[in-house]
């Protein structure tokens, strides 16, 4: 490891072992960890609640906190999936098609276990791997310019809208939606109001926080409600001893956690794909490599310990983009960046030496975050297991209450539990028609920068648009970004004249 | 599935041009430079675009997407969300006039009962008792501005 990587991790190490970022280290994990292991309410929505509540905080702990969640609900999932085939959270869909059948089987605490295990040995791996891959990515980044991030932001966009769904087109008018909702408010460059119809609330723009708690807190809440959820938890009671896998497992889990690993951290950096898609990936792939691929789906443990590596250490991937460039390539980390934002501490290539005991502070208290989970998700399983016998009806009141606390706490105005409401709606009828809220949230944030990007780019060039293709590393994201539009466009196509080349050859 | 899409379509369509005729208003050009006007028309062109081609592939397309849930809930369902919904904004009316403690309390304590009626008494035992550890935590120790209501 570089001298110079290992000083700064050392400065980062004491500033995250303070007893105050220690306890908001704890914070953050425990809490992440209740998210996940509930259904019902996700990371993004658990981060979104906490986002006002951090605003009287240091940007330290507050991102300390936030990121402890974020890793946190990784780990937590996964007591779900495997005890009651309902996933804590959408990363941890893939764990229940083999957890759950080894829990059917008698084998819950071997699969808590090396998912816990696995989440632990992936979320260290991602950490090291990102003190290691960001110097250099910083210093790439330092001659990126406004084309150069109108490009990227444009690419994370196109690649969340082709990830969310079945259709792109429903995805990128989320995105234009989130774009559209984001130029309300001044324009920052002339000073003239756009779309605020004379309500003064809107003169600072659409708030972050009240669409998210609408989006991803009321509209998760009305979506389980509307129908009965009934949980059948399989076991609550774990002795220590039974937890333990055998020589076998850790065998048998050995290469997946490490393939687990690596292929999360990649595929977290990479725009618009996150935990979800690298916990896919990595069981597509385990069921690949395996020697008897017809037992995954009945129990298989590179069932569990591969997809729970992957989505942890996607964790620390995500990072990258998000503190060393500035472009969140996530809703979870968009919300992270409003936070950073609004503690005065935009992210930008020069973070790491404009403000490293903050940078590496927040990587030393990962490695701290990834052991203090690993703890509480082995030993502790069968307290988190006995919450899951609370009913749904005594949560969602709980998690409304928060929800109103956070969202009128943060400016202390009706108008944005109006807003919120309202948010809570759109998004549980997107949903319904097959939209998804995610890269509307992640072109509200970006919105902005884009915005200010593309009007700088055109003001470099002197209203010429072809300056995003002069440039090399913005002509390479721009074509990434059409190929992304391109893909679904060729297969329905090549769909649509199947049935016309099958009738010719006839 | 396809009638839906056709409605979110012709939904896009309209809001597209909506943003379009207030873009209009905007500058395109403000002195030498590009004016508040130019990317809301770029997105509400996006828009207006995206929902045609919604609107042809979901008219042409004999290959439906199926919708990722039922699209009616059942009845007790939709008594549930109305009863988020409702209890939500007649918090927001009422908030400021009666207080944070007793708006708070109505709220928590309608959801509880509302959504688990066999269960009254324990559903206002612990509204109460949530509420109460509400104020102590986020306004006494997080010092958060609550509106004071009726009840000072």
């Amino acid at each position: 490891m570089d001298v110079g990587i290992g000083q700064q991790l050392l400065t980062g190490f004491a500033v995250a072992l303070t007893p105050g970022n220690l306890f908001f280290a704890f914070l953050g994990v425990t809490l992440g960890t209740l998210i996940g292991v509930l259904p019902g309410i996700g990371p993004a929505g658990a981060i979104a609640l906490l986002l006002p509540f951090t605003f009287g905080m240091e940007v330290t702990p507050a991102i300390i906190l936030l990121a402890g969640v974020y890793y946190g609900g990784m780990y937590g999932g996964s007591t779900t999936s495997i005890l009651v085939n309902i996933p804590g959270e959408v990363a941890s869909v893939v764990t229940t098609f083999d957890g759950y059948q080894m829990a059917r089987r008698g084998r819950a605490g071997p699969a808590l276990a090396i998912a816990a295990i696995g989440s632990f040995v992936a979320g260290t791996f991602s950490v090291i791997a990102l003190s290691l891959v960001a110097p250099p990515v910083a210093l790439a980044a330092l001659s990126f310019g406004p084309p150069e991030y109108f490009s990227l932001a444009l690419l994370g966009l196109f690649a969340a809208a082709y990830l969310s769904g079945r259709s792109i087109l429903k995805g990128v008018t989320m995105v234009i939606l989130g774009l559209m909702l984001s130029a309300v408010g001044v324009d920052i460059i002339t000073g003239g109001t756009r779309f605020t119809f004379g309500l003064i609330e809107l003169s600072g723009g659409v708030d972050v926080v009240p669409v998210l708690m609408g989006l991803f807190g009321v509209s998760e809440i009305m979506f389980t409600l509307e129908k009965p959820l009934r949980m059948e938890v399989l076991q609550t009671r774990f002795k220590l001893r039974d937890l333990w896998p055998s020589g076998e497992d850790f065998r048998a889990s050995a290469a997946p956690i490490g393939r687990g690993s690596v292929l999360g951290f990649m595929i977290g950096i990479l725009p618009g794909a996150g935990a979800m898609v690298s916990s896919f990936l990595s069981y597509a792939l385990e069921k690949k490599l395996s020697k008897h691929p017809e037992k995954f789906g009945t129990g298989a443990i590179e069932g569990v310990a591969g997809p729970e590596s992957a989505n942890n250490a996607a964790t620390g991937g995500a990072m990258i983009p998000l503190l060393v460039l500035g472009v969140p390539y996530s809703v979870i980390t968009a919300i992270m960046l409003s936070a950073l934002i609004t503690h005065g501490v935009p992210p930008s290539p020069t973070l790491m030496t404009r403000a490293p005991e903050f940078f590496w502070g927040v990587v030393a208290s990962m490695y701290i975050g990834n052991a203090m989970c690993l703890i509480l998700n082995l030993p502790l399983v069968g307290m988190w297991a006995q919450l899951l016998l609370i009913p749904y009806s005594r949560l969602a009141p709980l998690i409304l209450l928060f929800s109103v606390i956070g969202v009128y706490g943060a400016n202390s105005r009706v108008f944005d539990l109006w807003l919120m409401i309202m948010a809570g709606v759109l998004g549980y009828l997107l949903r319904k028609a097959g939209y998804s809220p995610a890269p509307l949230v992640l072109a509200l944030v970006l919105g902005r920068i884009m915005e200010n990007a593309l009007r700088q780019s055109l003001l470099i060039s002197q209203g010429s648009p072809l300056i995003f293709i002069e440039r090399p590393i913005s002509a390479a994201l721009f074509l990434m970004s059409l190929v992304i539009l391109a893909i679904p466009a060729m297969r329905w196509l090549s769909r649509r004249s199947a049935p016309a080349l099958q009738g010719m050859e006839e | 599935m396809r009638r839906m899409d056709q409605i979110s379509s012709a939904v896009g369509l309209a809001v597209a041009l909506l943003y379009l005729l207030e873009a209009s208003k905007l500058p395109l050009w403000k002195g030498t430079t590009f004016g508040s006007g130019l990317f809301p028309t770029i997105l509400g062109t996006g828009l207006a675009a995206v929902s045609l081609l919604s609107l042809l592939r979901a008219s042409i397309d004999r290959t439906s997407i199926p919708l990722p849930e039922g699209l009616v809930p059942p009845r007790r369902g939709m008594v549930n969300l109305a009863c988020v919904i409702g209890s939500l904004a007649a918090y927001a009316l009422v908030v400021e006039l009666l207080g944070f403690m007793l708006s708070t309390f109505a709220l928590m304590a309608f959801l509880l009962i509302a959504l688990e009626p066999a269960k009254k008494r324990s559903g206002l035992v612990l509204a109460g008792t949530v509420v109460a550890i509400a104020y102590v935590l986020f306004v006494m120790l997080l010092k958060l501005q609550v509106p004071r209501g009726i009840i000072g």
